[in-house]
């Protein structure tokens, strides 16, 4: 009987919960490197200037909770990059990868969903990390805020794993032990103008930047940072965007792991 | 008796024949490094005023490389007892009477390599936004000295994580929350007295802090602040303190390994 | 001068486990790996330690290569103890652990072999010359492997490396666990007579783990089989095949039409020397006799047997001995291990 897909998310989840029951120190360890971050710029910041000009240069309301919100950002989408990218790197590492191919299902279906579950749950845990910094500033309307932020990550992450998936098929190819791609997460991170505002950068790169789905899931926190309710109109631009990029990302994607499985069949490098 | 200048070439040579076998791996690890700075500096450089940036930007750019000693040392050496254990490596090298050690500490040549390529590539986007250049410095020996008592106790540091790692089996990178606190309560991206007063005894009791106090003075004159002679004298005794320490600690290590066998590290 | 190059004696190991059941539920266990571990391994001699899988095969062999400290008892290696002198046994001892993995996957078979020698204290003309020694020696050479990067090397490339760096510093003492594991009949064959070859030619004492049994009768002078934690038969293969003597059997396939077969089975069991005895019918009114006999025994039985068939008209197309072999041996001493 040929495996679905619940059958491969499900033996995923599993798998994930298994590793992080085995690991606890790690999955702790998760949870605080939100903070870690935030921790980082704003001691960095406040020790060279003011957390007063940041809020001037930046016009948000709340700085602190704005960056604590890009921090999250920040993990989530270095998970969702990092484990989806490298899943399938990983698992040639470990021997497992031909046992996961001889899943009785298309390919890209075993290598697109295996990683998934890990990505969302590694992703969520690090925004949910962010919870009690939320309530701490803002209350309940904090947690309200967390949530809506939460969504657009969501709807963040369908590109991104695309866009992941699109570097796990290169790095196949390529035939490289470790993701010889990793610096596309700073790279994009970097174009979305996660900790200052976009207009930063030379124009140039504010044109590329609006190819990368990050740029729109910081703008939506952005914006509910910003605002006591968030415009619904401009939130929907964001959310238009993303879904478009998602339609972009993951049609390239499919395209790309059929052509880069066929060639790794071909060349052995399974 | 074997003669261990033979082994410590062995191991020099691995690590550069590795280095080039790599080289992909090595470009991307520069090019990671510097985009992950330059999003931390561009986050830092929103709290200052424009005004303000020739001014800061050598402090920062100092600060951040000396903590890139700190977090690539950790990464590649503590990152790496990962792939070491994995492969069966540790038991290979104690079967030619070779500790894991000077093998782990060998990975120092990939960090600094990344670090200093790196650091060169950001200090030339820092003189665009500076104005002018930031790497030249007021005392390139003391800097220099400075620079390798940091590299002592930061590899130190990550030999300790690498053991922890050994026994608990989780990488050492996942251990290293020090490398956040130390960054601004350590004294290395700022120097001990523009701390707030409350925070300056932390920053006295953690090693780095010494080594970055010399080496800003290296670079742009400023008065350490136990002075330069108690500095050093403070900054040796705290990185012979720490390479012992992982001796120590290493040696149990080694023994807790031969009493229980070596077991995996990561998600196996 | 040592007759024996490894000693152990009493050999205990117990490790902690812990059984995890649920995301903070955990029970501690104790695996008792070894329960005193005896056995001598003479110089010059091919030992084989076989075992079932978990047996505690791997455990003796990291404890005699000091890698792992011996809860209790003893193990000397060229007489040094592996514990309080396990850096002079390193020297006198060439080690495989797996034939998988151990090396750096960037570097070449060449490459590898050299890092480790240089460990070792070798250097200059005298490194290049054992490299290329050991090279030649596992056949790497030949098959044109030595500049190969370790990751595009087969199996049977990487057990021949793994051999090599065993033999590199030229130790009296060779310890491989699973040295041939997953490799073709032609490189298994290659790395046993290699073996074979160091051990008669240039004196080496040779201990091999496996549970291959039709390659521990091919090369091993001793052998000890380890069972459950325990040694539980140590002698020469004749010796431990002896002691399943009673699994002797004589086969034969002969003519018989159903209707007399249960007679002639009564009459052949009552002969003197028979212990056991099983009737199989095969295609085309044929039936295959199985009678375990007592040694000694087999010839009256066979003579006997065959007169009683073709005094009755039942054709004898073939009869067999079959003498126990070191597996009959091995599956009567592990039977219902783990």
């Amino acid at each position: 009987m040929p495996s679905t897909s619940i059958d491969i998310i499900r033996a995923s989840v599993f798998s994930t919960y298994a590793w992080l029951k085995n690991n606890k120190w790690l999955f702790f360890s998760m949870l605080i490197w939100p903070y870690l971050m935030t921790f980082l710029i704003l001691a960095l910041g406040m020790v060279y200037g003011s957390l007063e000009t940041y809020r001037e240069r930046l016009g948000i309301s709340n700085p602190v909770l704005y960056i604590l919100a890009s921090s999250g950002i920040v993990m989530s989408s270095l998970m969702i990059v990092d484990v989806v990218a490298t899943s399938a790197l990983y698992h040639r590492w470990l021997g497992t990868l031909p046992y996961l191919l001889l899943t009785p299902t298309k390919t890209y279906k075993v290598l697109i969903l295996e990683p998934v579950p890990s990505a969302i749950l590694s992703s969520t845990m690090s925004m949910l990390a962010i919870l009690p910094g939320a309530v701490f500033f803002e209350g309940l309307l904090g947690a309200g805020k967390l949530f809506l932020i939460l969504l657009v990550v969501y709807l963040g992450m369908l590109p991104l794993i695309g866009l992941s998936v699109i570097i796990a098929s290169l790095t196949l190819v390529l035939r490289e032990e470790t993701n010889i791609a990793s610096f596309l997460t700073p790279l994009i991170l970097l174009l979305s103008g996660v900790f200052y505002p976009i207009q930063v950068l030379p124009a140039i790169l504010q044109e590329i930047s609006r190819i990368f789905p990050t740029l729109y899931v910081v703008q939506a926190a952005k914006l509910t940072a910003t605002y006591a309710i968030p415009e619904i109109k401009a939130l929907l631009g964001l959310i238009s965007a993303l879904i478009i990029l998602t339609l972009i990302y993951n049609g390239t994607a499919s395209l790309a792991l059929g052509t880069s499985e066929k060639m790794v069949k071909k060349s052995g490098v399974i | 008796m074997m003669r261990n200048d033979i082994r410590i070439r062995a191991i020099i040579w691995l690590h550069f024949l590795r280095l080039w076998r790599y080289k992909f791996s090595f470009l991307n690890n520069i090019l990671t490094t510097i985009l992950w700075l330059t999003i931390f500096v561009l986050g830092a450089l929103m709290f200052i005023p424009s005004s303000k940036w020739g001014e800061m930007a050598p402090i920062a750019l100092w600060g951040i490389i000396m903590w890139q000693f700190l977090a690539s040392s950790v990464w590649y050496i503590g990152g790496w007892t990962w792939f070491f254990i994995s492969q069966g490596l540790v038991e290979e090298h104690l079967l030619t009477n070779t500790s894991p050690v000077p093998v782990l500490v060998g990975r120092a040549i990939t960090g600094l390599s990344v670090t200093l390529t790196a650091s060169l590539l950001v200090a030339l986007v820092f003189t665009g936004l500076a104005g002018a250049s930031v790497l030249i410095v007021y005392n390139p020996l003391i800097v220099l000295i400075g620079l390798v008592l940091l590299a002592t106790m930061t590899i130190s540091y990550a030999l300790l994580l690498s053991a922890a790692s050994f026994r608990i089996g989780i990488p050492g990178t996942i251990l290293d929350i020090a490398n956040f606190i130390s960054f601004v309560l350590g004294g290395l991206a700022v120097p001990i007295a523009n701390l707030p007063e409350q925070i300056r005894p932390i920053a006295l009791a953690i090693p780095y802090a010494h080594p970055a106090e010399i080496v800003r003075y290296g670079v742009r004159g400023l008065e350490p602040y136990l002075g330069l002679t108690n500095e050093l004298i403070i900054s040796i005794i705290f990185a012979l303190a720490l390479a012992l320490s992982a001796r120590i600690v290493f040696k149990k290590t080694m023994k807790y390994i031969r009493k229980h066998g070596v077991k995996a590290v990561g998600r196996m | 001068m040592l007759i024996n190059a490894i000693e152990a004696k009493g050999l205990v190991k117990n490790y902690v486990t812990w059984d995890r059941r649920g995301f903070f539920k955990r029970k501690k266990r104790v695996v008792k790996a070894l329960k005193g571990v005896s056995f001598n391994v003479i110089r010059g001699e091919v030992f084989g330690l076989l075992g079932p899988n978990g047996a505690g095969k791997t455990t003796t062999v990291k404890i005699i290569t000091t890698l792992l400290l011996p809860d209790e008892g003893k193990a000397t290696v060229m007489g040094y103890d592996v514990v309080s002198e396990a850096e002079k046994v390193r020297e006198v001892i060439g080690v495989t652990l797996s034939v998988e993995k151990g090396f750096f996957w960037k570097l070449t078979g060449r490459e590898n072999l050299k890092y480790f020698g240089m460990l070792r204290g070798l250097k200059g003309r005298e490194l290049d010359r054992r490299v290329e020694e050991v090279l030649e020696l596992v056949g790497l050479k030949e098959l044109g492997a030595s500049d190969k990067l370790y990751e595009e090397y087969s199996l049977g490339m990487k057990a021949r490396l793994a051999l090599a760096r065993a033999l590199l510093h030229d130790p009296p003492i060779l310890i491989l666990d699973e040295p041939t594991i997953g490799l073709d009949p032609m490189s298994a064959r290659t790395i046993r007579e290699l073996l074979v070859k160091l051990a008669r030619e240039e004196d080496k004492t040779v201990l091999i783990t496996t549970h291959n049994m039709f390659e521990a009768e091919l090369i091993c002078d001793h052998v000890a089989i380890i069972n459950d934690g325990r040694i539980v038969a140590y002698g020469t293969i004749g010796e431990l095949k002896r002691r399943a003597a009673d699994r002797l059997a004589v086969e034969m396939i002969i003519a018989a039409p159903h209707t007399i077969l249960g007679d002639l089975e009564t009459r052949i069991s009552k002969l003197i020397g028979v212990r056991e005895l099983g009737l199989e019918p095969l295609e085309e009114g044929r039936a295959r006799l199985r009678i375990v006999v007592k040694p000694g025994e087999e010839e009256v039985i066979i003579a006997k047997s065959i007169e009683a068939f073709y005094s009755n008209g039942i054709k004898v197309y073939q009869v067999r001995v079959h003498e126990p072999t070191l597996e009959d041996v091995f599956i009567l001493l592990t039977k219902g291990s783990k």
